[in-house]
């Protein structure tokens, strides 16, 4: 008021005017005697006409909002007894009824003796939004703060924390009084030990979005650690949250707060990375099942494929073999005819003619009977060694030791003839027939070539486990290296052909047998000190056979491609 | 062979039905010899009733229009033939034409060798185990 001169008299008209352009109500009480006076502005304020307004303090008091009446008694009272001033707030109850919220101030006028002499107090009416702010906005702020969600509201233009949910202080284990004032960032930032996070920059990015568009943005779930008080441990714990920030727009449509809102989803993400590490390892199972179904389909593709190549390879291995048949009997009937003719005719000239025929002729009949035999001998090897190679072989326990002694009897060998056998030889599975058959071309072939004189041969026998190991040894000239290969062969001999009986057919037919047996057969040999010939001979024959048996039909695996 | 007892030759290859013959001869069998080219033939002369009962027959098997082992199902199942000493003289090495000729009961089973000689001992053994053995 200073600057402005105004008469005394002239002050109660500014007081008046003032009081009825802010809609106020003015009243003094009597220090001695409680006698109240209003203010004119009652009337027109409140509509309580002259005559109804009463002139003490008991009809004030009446009229104050029951709820506020005793806080303002009891305030004013002290106040106004110590001589002070006192200011607040409390619902005045208009002539109709309504109750209206007032803003009030009052101070005590006091003598030089302390002596309350007069209260003076003006009152003005509230506007609405300060009502509800005033008269609302503890319970506001309680409802707020005990709502259970996750709520922080920021102030725009920093993201300063200027209010928090309890709820969100428990799940982030933090305390009104430690972020309210501060920016979010501080409150939580990000874990440094983590190089991966990201949490601010994702944050900031968000809530720079709703201040740039005043609207709402929902965040990803975020990995947003948050460091634990030092009471627990301190560090970061690992926290999942789901943050949705919104703008709260003023009248002027400007953003005067955003509300981020957060959900703690961690219990969910830990579910859920647990069944991720389940689903992972189902689908790398699926994966792998879809692999191996597409392997197997393949390799049940390529088997039908084998299947049926065998199939074409049987029928024609059943085709050679009934043309080797047929040439077997072809050789032996019509083949041999003819030849055997031959030589009964030359041995009939020799003898019939011998008188006619000179020494030339007589010797050069002797050698074309030589050939014929030789050719007879051979056309039997072929027989032989073709019949080897038929599959219709019996399977029986051949008794070696027996076996080996008729051999040798059969072979008739010279007198001073050595032949050591190993004592305990093992009772085989193989075609009696066949073993007897292999072992004269081996001892055969070893008293052949053995030494004129002083013959030693030795048959051996060694147990692999699995197999036998045979040996015939001689102390013949030995093979050198280069023909070892050969003489497995039909009709190779290492003897000029004229100058040996052998056909050559022995060691081929002795290879047959045993390679039919599932066996092996290869000859060591230092030239000059003899051979032996070595074979092999499986214990399990009998599964051979079977296996021979099956292949009849071929059936090898059967895998049906599912469709 | 037995006095008298014709021996019955089927063979149709002449040189073999001449080295049988000569070696017959060499070894001095007395016996006739008579010769057929086939199984038919053989039957039609045993069933002849102006031909008496041979003492033994020598039967090639691989023969025309009748072979071998067709003339011994026959034959074997033949009352009045089928105690004929029957002895398969042939060229074949095979196992299933020995074992089929044994299933039909011949008394032996012998492979023709390419030499005369050879077969001079097989003719003799023949005839020794036809002259000692105690035939019907």
């Amino acid at each position: 008021m200073t600057g402005i001169d105004v008469s005394t008299r002239n002050r109660d008209t500014l007081i008046q005017l003032l009081a009825d352009v802010l809609n106020a109500v003015y009243w003094t009480i009597d220090g001695a005697t409680d006698r109240m006076e209003w203010g004119y502005t009652i009337k027109k304020t409140m509509g309580y006409p002259d005559d109804e307004v009463g002139s003490d303090v008991d009809w004030f008091h009446a009229r104050i909002h029951p709820a506020d009446r005793e806080p303002f008694v009891d305030t004013m009272g002290t106040a106004i007894k110590s001589c002070g001033q006192w200011s607040g707030e409390f619902r005045f109850r208009r002539a109709d009824g309504v109750y209206i919220p007032f803003r009030c101030s009052a101070r005590a006028i006091c003598g030089p003796d302390g002596k309350l002499q007069q209260t003076i107090g003006a009152m003005a009416q509230m506007t609405e939004a300060k009502t509800h702010a005033t008269s609302h906005a503890g319970e506001f702020q309680a409802l707020f703060e005990s709502a259970p969600g996750l709520y922080l509201v920021l102030r725009p233009e920093d993201f300063r924390i200027v209010a928090v949910s309890d709820a969100y202080l428990r799940a982030t284990m933090t305390e009104h009084s430690r972020i309210i004032g501060k920016t979010l960032f501080e409150v939580f930032p990000d874990d440094p030990t983590d190089p991966y996070a990201d949490g601010v920059r994702n944050l900031r990015a968000s809530l720079e979005r709703v201040r740039a568009t005043r609207l709402a943005d929902v965040m990803a779930v975020q990995r947003y650690p948050i460091p634990r008080p030092e009471s627990l441990g301190g560090g970061f714990e690992e926290r999942w949250w789901s943050p949705i920030n919104s703008p709260v727009l003023g009248n002027d449509g400007q953003i005067s707060f955003i509300i981020h809102r957060v959900e703690d989803v961690t219990p969910f993400i830990q579910q859920m990375q647990q069944e991720g590490k389940e689903v992972e390892g189902l689908r790398l199972i699926e994966s792998r099942a879809q692999h191996m179904a597409a392997e197997i389909l393949l390799r049940g593709q390529e088997l039908q494929l084998v299947n049926e190549q065998l199939r074409q390879v049987q029928k024609k291995l059943q085709a050679a073999n009934r043309e080797l048949k047929d040439f077997a009997s072809i050789v032996s009937h019509d083949l041999k005819s003819p030849l055997r003719a031959v030589a009964t005719l030359a041995s009939w000239i020799q003898t019939d003619y011998a008188d006619k025929v000179d020494e030339e002729g007589r010797e050069n009949l002797a050698e074309m009977r030589k050939r014929l035999a030789r050719m007879d001998r051979m056309i039997d090897g072929i027989l032989d060694y073709s019949r080897v190679g038929r599959i219709d072989e019996n399977y029986e326990p051949v008794p070696l030791q027996e076996t080996l002694a008729e051999v040798i009897r059969d072979l008739n060998p010279p007198r001073d003839a050595e032949i050591n056998i190993d004592s305990g030889l093992p009772v085989i599975s193989g075609n009696p027939v066949r073993v007897r058959q292999l072992f004269q071309n081996l001892i055969g072939n070893a008293l052949k070539h053995g030494r004129r004189t002083g013959l030693e041969i030795r048959v051996s026998c060694v147990d692999l486990g699995t197999v036998w190991r045979f040996g015939v040894t001689d102390h013949g000239p030995g093979i050198e290296e280069r023909h070892v290969e050969r003489i497995f062969k039909m009709f190779q001999t290492l003897a000029p052909k004229d100058k040996t009986d052998s056909t050559g057919i022995g060691l081929a037919i002795a290879k047959r047998i045993v390679e039919q047996a599932g066996g092996r057969i290869w000859v060591e040999s230092q030239p000059g000190h003899g051979s032996t010939f070595h074979f092999t001979w499986p214990k399990q024959v009998a599964a051979d056979k079977e296996l021979r048996e099956s292949a009849d039909s071929l059936e090898v695996g059967s895998v049906t491609p599912q469709s | 062979m037995k006095p008298g007892r014709a021996i019955l030759l089927v063979e149709d290859d002449d040189i073999d039905a001449r080295t049988v013959q000569r070696g017959l001869k060499d070894l001095g069998v007395a016996n006739p010899l008579v010769r057929v080219g086939n199984g038919e033939e053989a039957l039609a002369w045993l069933r002849d009733s102006a031909n008496q009962p041979p003492g033994i027959i020598l039967l090639d098997l691989n023969l025309p229009m009748m072979t071998g082992l067709e003339f011994l199902d026959v034959a074997k199942a033949d009352r009045r033939l089928r105690r004929i000493p029957v002895v398969v003289i042939t060229s074949s090495r095979l196992e299933e034409d020995r074992l089929a000729s044994f299933d039909h009961s011949v008394a032996g089973y012998m492979v023709k060798p390419a030499d005369y000689g050879q077969l001079l001992e097989v003719l003799r053994t023949i005839h020794h185990y036809w002259t000692t053995s105690e035939a019907p």
